[in-house]
């Protein structure tokens, strides 16, 4: 049951020292706490608190000891019950992989690591994963995450826009751009197409990254099979640096791509935010309209806290002329996660929407007028919040922002998921 | 090798008792550590797990030995991470570490020089130079361990005050918490009415200071090196380890 960990990991178990810093920080845990998204039918505050990344951990030590614990060694193994596991898979499925939990550990434990690890366990022992997530392998058998049609993948490419065969720079689009945020998929293309670059799409050659399936605890050999069609048809092109616009396509390409691949990637993994800061740093000019609008970041958890990605889309965004830029009272590696990370969207939506419209209020509280992001899930995410809150804000991704002042058209052309879009 | 008192002896054989007590809980939290994977092998066992945390920091070591001398310094003598959190406990914190490494280092100084006065006597028949006996480095080390104690006094005695006048630290807090921080408590302030009454500061009571001190030794040793791999204590050596063997890419 154990033999899914690292020796490190099952270590990590036994160093919490129980400060209970996480339990400050902790996104789920507010919003479990104060009873804005109830999990189970009755709640008492020791229930609450099982949620806290401080209690999975001392709920796992618990059922580390009863199998190997002193105990265990003398009276024999006690078993671990199905409910106990059940429990256990809602308290742990229950959580974004934020990771504001491994910034603010005192005994710098790799709690993100940890969760995932533990997610395949359950999956393993047969409870997890937790509702809709069990969908997932099924529906990446079509080789993305909305079961499109993979011949379908560029459907949103404007005509006029042309792509390399084979370059140097490719754009990994990912399933969230390419079928529910195709905006974002035509200002990266746009932008890409401005400046010249020479690039490269693997349209229906794309797979899906894996994400979903690893941070739902369901690494199968399908998504090692994705990953390593990915980099083979990546690579087939020439490609030596791959530009992400979707911040959970940069983190699994960038972490752990390079697992499944045995070695260093034969190509870069940039943000589109540092691609162009490179360009611009190597002397390129951007001519940039103003954009008259109060605005702050959204740090997406996958690049930010997960990658250390936090000044180049801020000095992008403070490039653009007219736009007043404002900080949210939680930014970079203690920001407040938007709900959609760690399969939560798809598997608790109340629990994604509830901690999406605590994001939004921080950026209410600086009277920004638009939230700007630099991922489509935590865009879908936010703007799901802001609807359900019936305010007047708008949330765009940075590119969508960066074409606009760049004078590019961002329209999206007619396609079948257009209004899903 | 001289002779030893009742005392010494008692000492020594719980000394030797609570070492073994600590060796085996170390040997029972390895062999399940050992449990998981180690270069895609998995159930590796006790000495498994020791073999891949000594690669694991001898590469970190390799790697960058800048930065892992600093993740040891910053990260953990001084325990910078508590710092970024809270001053109030980072102090607190650091009290009660240095107060109880302190002696702790000492206690293996002493246990060392007893085995040096022990083997030296075997091998030559005569008593080791003054500098090698246990007795010796006892008397030099009593001032710091003094004062580390006093740290470790003040460390705790904050800790057991925030439990008692915060009911959200009192609400956070469980049986293992309470177990930690009361009896390093007790064991501490054992320490000081111990010294006190070798003062004569209890009148009569002092005639029992030899007794009541030893008791104090048996039960300090028994609680800060028996116990520390079934308790709470156990983080003191969990939390460097995990510190030192992943490298941590964050900042120190």
């Amino acid at each position: 049951m154990f033999e899914k960990f690292r020796c490190t990991q099952l270590l990590e178990f036994d160093a919490c020292t129980r400060c209970n810093e996480c339990l400050e920080w902790c996104p789920v845990y507010q919003e479990i706490k104060e009873e804005r998204f109830v999990p189970w039918d009755t709640m008492s505050e020791e229930d609450k608190l099982g949620f806290t990344p401080k209690y999975r951990i001392l709920k796992m030590r618990e059922m580390l000891n009863k199998k190997y614990g002193l105990r265990a060694l003398i009276f024999g193994p006690r078993e671990i019950t199905k409910e106990e596991l059940e429990r256990y898979r809602d308290q742990t499925y229950m959580c974004t992989t934020c990771g504001t939990c491994r910034t603010v550990c005192e005994g710098r434990l790799d709690t993100v690591s940890l969760w995932e690890t533990t997610r395949e366990m359950l999956v393993e022992e047969g409870v997890g994963p937790y509702g809709k997530q069990s969908r997932f392998l099924e529906i990446l058998k079509s080789g993305n995450m909305y079961e499109a049609k993979q011949e379908e993948r560029l459907c949103w490419l404007p005509s006029d826009i042309e792509f390399k065969k084979e370059a140097e720079v490719a754009y990994f689009v990912g399933c969230t751009a390419a079928f529910r945020a195709q905006k974002v998929a035509v200002a990266s293309v746009r932008v890409l197409d401005e400046l010249g670059v020479p690039f490269t799409l693997l349209g229906e050659e794309e797979l899906c990254c894996g994400s979903v399936l690893m941070r739902s605890g369901q690494p199968s050999p399908l998504v090692e099979n994705y990953i390593i069609k990915n980099i083979e048809n990546l690579r087939k092109r020439g490609v030596k640096k791959v530009v992400f616009s979707c911040a959970g396509c940069m983190k699994t390409a960038t972490l752990d791509w390079p697992k499944y691949w045995g070695k260093e990637l034969p190509f870069e993994t940039l943000t589109l935010p540092q691609y162009i800061l490179q360009l611009v740093d190597e002397g390129y000019e951007l001519d940039l309209k103003p954009v008259r609008k109060k605005v702050t970041y959204h740090d997406p958890c996958h690049t930010g806290r997960h990658l250390g990605i936090y000044e180049p889309p801020r000095r992008l965004i403070q490039m653009i002329p007219g736009l007043e830029f404002v900080e949210m009272k939680r930014t970079r590696e203690l920001q407040r996660c938007c709900g959609a990370g760690g399969a939560v969207k798809a598997g608790i939506p109340q629990l994604a929407l509830a901690i999406s419209k605590r994001r939004v209020k921080d950026a209410i509280e600086v009277d920004a007028e638009m939230l700007i992001s630099t991922c489509p899930f935590c865009r879908r995410n936010l703007r799901d919040g802001i609807k359900e809150m019936g305010i007047d804000m708008e949330m765009e991704d940075l590119m969508v922002i960066l074409a606009e002042a760049m004078g590019l058209d961002t329209e999206v052309p007619e396609n079948p998921y257009l209004y899903k879009s | 090798m001289g002779y030893y008192s009742g005392e010494e002896l008692s000492i020594a054989v719980v000394s030797s008792i609570s070492i073994a007590i600590f060796v085996f809980g170390l040997y029972i939290q390895f062999r399940k550590y050992g449990v998981g994977k180690a270069d895609g092998t998995s159930k590796v066992g006790a000495i498994g797990f020791v073999r891949l945390i000594l690669s694991l920091i001898l590469k970190n070591i390799k790697k960058d030995p800048k930065r892992f001398v600093k993740l040891f310094v910053f990260g953990i003598l001084f325990q910078r991470m508590i710092f970024r959190r809270s001053k109030f406990r980072w102090v607190m914190h650091l009290m009660i570490f240095w107060g109880w490494i302190l002696p702790f280092i000492f206690f293996i100084v002493i246990v060392f020089f007893w085995m040096v006065d022990w083997i030296y006597g075997r091998m030559y028949g005569v008593e080791p130079p003054i500098y090698l006996t246990p007795n010796f480095w006892m008397e030099e080390l009593e001032t710091p361990t003094n004062i580390a104690e006093y740290m470790l006094l003040g460390g705790i005695s904050v800790a057991v005050v925030r439990r008692l006048i915060s009911k959200a630290v009192r609400e956070m807090s469980d049986f293992h918490d309470y177990f930690l921080t009361f009896s390093l408590f007790f064991v501490v302030i054992m320490g000081l009415i111990a010294e006190l009454m070798g003062k004569g500061v209890f009148g009569e009571l002092s005639n029992y200071a030899p007794q009541f001190t030893l008791f104090y030794e048996i039960t300090a040793l028994l609680i800060f090196v028996a116990l520390v791999p079934f308790t709470k204590y156990f983080h003191m050596i969990a939390v460097p380890l995990v510190i030192l063997a992943l490298g941590d890419d964050r900042d120190v």
